[in-house]
């Protein structure tokens, strides 16, 4: 008799206990998926949250007025556009996006025009963008307070500096500067306003949100100062500290109890598999007197782990998925598409869980082995 | 030393279980040797070691001192591979508890015993000669004991070995059932193998041309059957 038969023979006779284990498993498995799928989901929300508080770095013309900085939102001195070449060669600062602001008049209304390109990312990095607006030419992105002072709508032309721009979109009132902004793109910016090839000002995010750093920004100074000489950093210390604070709370819980999850399951596993030898002896010491392998006899007991593991898995991946879908919207109304687990980690969890409850069964499965048969046929 | 002829032979075998909670030897100094094709009886009463010594001899319980010789071999000098070997093909044990697997049917349990290919249809064919044609596909837990003895006997059988040990193999039957075994163990032994039986029964003693006597862990006499 093969021995997958032998193994699927012994869980039929003790469903009970094979019930138990694919519970376990699946019962493990389900809460891994589940704070998996809610750690992305958070981390995305957070991100997106994130991106509503803004970039947290500034990097000026070291020449600028700061006090004038602050009180008029923008920079009296530029930089070489150039520089945002420079950037793949650090690691402190990331999404980086290159701004060209000035306060000019338009249509007799005090605008702070805005010339803009898609951000640019650390060490080449390709990443999803967030941060920054990609706008063709003759586009403009318009503050909501200027729309409705302007009144104009999505399609209309509007007079910039002497330059016809369409409207590509209206933006909803939000309460902050940029209801007052008018966004081109960085090329018609710099035409316009007469400074080709010149910024005056990068915003980015800083990269220490899993670490603790001790003089952030410091670290950023030093490490921007070479590659963008004439510059000075700045950072908004409430909105990079209040970013890394939520990223590694949410790390530090996914990291506590994923591993927690994962050993209460291994506990159960090797209790379940060493009661299982415990209730099978007998028979195992009769495999042994006749002459048996050790090796077919450990493939049975370790078949049935795996046969269990793949269950548990399957099952809870489905639980799982089920639960994350069923509340996660609950807590993440922003980024619920990343509730779906997807087959990466059903696939993970189809090889991760036999695995585990192989190893999990281990230590029972070497116990008998190395029994004598008329040892284990006396304890029957 | 065995002659040539001898199959399956112990020299001074001891065994002691657990002598650190008072318990006797449970086996002193015995000699015996079985020559191929010998069948002999072993009597005694309960407690007289004839279990230890049987499975001493089947090369599953190693002896405090002593040796074990099958056809010619020190079966505990031999690796436990080679031991596994000898049991798997040709030595057959039948336990007086029976210990059957208890999800396989009575013929999967018979087959177990049999590592040739086939096995299924020979464990059917060795059912139906101790009259379990009918009980084949049954689980343990639905036969009665008398049926499970017979199943535990056939599963010793399966493999056709050379040397067949057999613990109490008529203890649970009726005298029909034990009537069945007997004609078993005799065609067992017409063919030529090499029997060694465990019984209290006198009927089956009467059987074996010699008779061993065990008390005590000690073998107390050899002589011809003369229950």
């Amino acid at each position: 008799m093969s021995v997958l038969r032998l193994i699927f023979q012994e869980l039929r006779h003790r469903w009970v206990g094979a019930l138990l284990g694919a519970m376990v498993v699946g019962i493990a498995v389900a809460l891994v998926v589940v704070a998996l799928a809610l750690a992305r989901a958070g981390e995305k929300e957070t991100r997106l949250i994130q991106r509503d508080v803004g970039l947290n770095v500034l990097i000026l013309s070291d020449k600028t007025d700061l006090a004038g900085y602050w009180a008029r939102g923008y920079s009296d001195h530029s930089i070489p556009a150039d520089y945002m070449d420079r950037v793949h060669d650090q690691a402190v600062a990331n999404r980086l996006v290159p701004l060209l602001k000035q306060r000019v008049e338009v249509e007799g209304v005090s605008v702070l025009l805005v010339g803009i390109e898609g951000e640019r990312f650390k060490g080449g990095q390709v990443m999803k963008p967030v941060f920054g607006k990609v706008l063709e030419s003759g586009q403009a992105v318009v503050g909501g307070t200027i729309a409705r002072l302007l009144d104009v709508a999505v399609g209309d032309s509007l007079s910039v500096l002497g330059h016809e721009a369409r409207v590509q979109s209206c933006l909803t009132e939000s309460g902050t500067v940029e209801d007052g902004t008018i966004y081109v793109s960085m090329v018609d910016a710099q035409v316009w306003l007469g400074m080709p090839g010149r910024l005056n000002e990068i915003q980015a995010l800083e990269c220490h949100c899993g670490e603790e750093v001790e003089d952030p920004l410091g670290l950023l100074r030093e490490e921007l100062a070479p590659l963008l000489p004439g510059t000075i950093v700045l950072r908004r210390q409430d909105a990079a500290d209040a970013r890394r604070d939520q990223r590694q709370l949410a790390e530090g819980t996914l990291a506590l109890f994923s591993p927690l999850f994962v050993l209460l399951a291994g506990a159960l596993i090797a209790a379940l598999g060493a009661l299982n030898v415990r209730d099978r002896r007998e028979e195992l010491g009769v495999y042994g007197a006749l002459g048996h392998s050790p090796l077919r006899v450990a493939t049975m007991l370790l078949g049935r782990s795996v046969v269990i593991g793949c269950t548990g898995a399957l099952t809870g991946c489905a639980l799982g998925e089920g639960l994350a879908q069923r509340y996660g919207p609950d807590l993440f109304t922003r980024a619920v598409t990343e509730l779906h687990t997807g087959w990466p980690l059903w696939l993970g969890a189809l090889l991760g869980a036999p695995l585990f409850a192989l190893i999990a069964s281990l230590p029972a499965t070497l116990w008998c082995l190395r029994q004598d048969p008329v040892r284990l046929l006396r304890h029957g | 030393m065995a002659d040539s002829d001898s199959m399956l032979a112990a020299s001074a075998l001891s065994h002691g279980y657990l002598p650190d909670r008072g318990q006797g030897p449970a086996l002193v100094d015995v000699n015996l040797d079985l020559a191929r094709g010998e069948f002999v009886a072993l009597c005694g009463p309960s407690g007289s070691g004839k279990s230890t010594l049987l499975l001493a001899l089947g090369g599953m319980l190693t002896p405090t001192s002593g040796r074990v010789r099958f056809d010619g071999q020190d079966l505990y000098a031999l690796s436990g591979s080679e031991r596994r070997r000898i049991r798997r093909a040709r030595l057959g044990f039948a336990f007086q508890s029976m210990h059957l697997v208890p999800y396989l049917s009575a013929q999967a349990n018979v087959a177990l015993g049999d590592p040739g290919a086939g096995a299924d249809r020979r464990s059917l064919s060795r059912l139906g000669e101790l009259g379990l044609g009918e009980r084949a596909s049954h689980l343990p837990e639905q036969l009665s004991a008398g049926e499970r003895q017979r199943v535990a006997l056939a599963r010793a059988l399966a493999a056709e070995p050379e040397v067949l040990l057999a613990d109490e193999p008529t203890g649970n039957l009726d005298p029909e059932s034990a009537g069945l075994v007997c004609k078993q163990l005799t065609a067992y032994h017409d063919s030529g193998g090499t029997l060694l039986l465990v019984t209290h029964d006198a009927e089956l003693a009467r059987r074996a041309p010699r008779l061993l006597q065990l008390a005590e862990g000690r073998l107390v006499a050899a002589a011809p059957s003369k229950l």
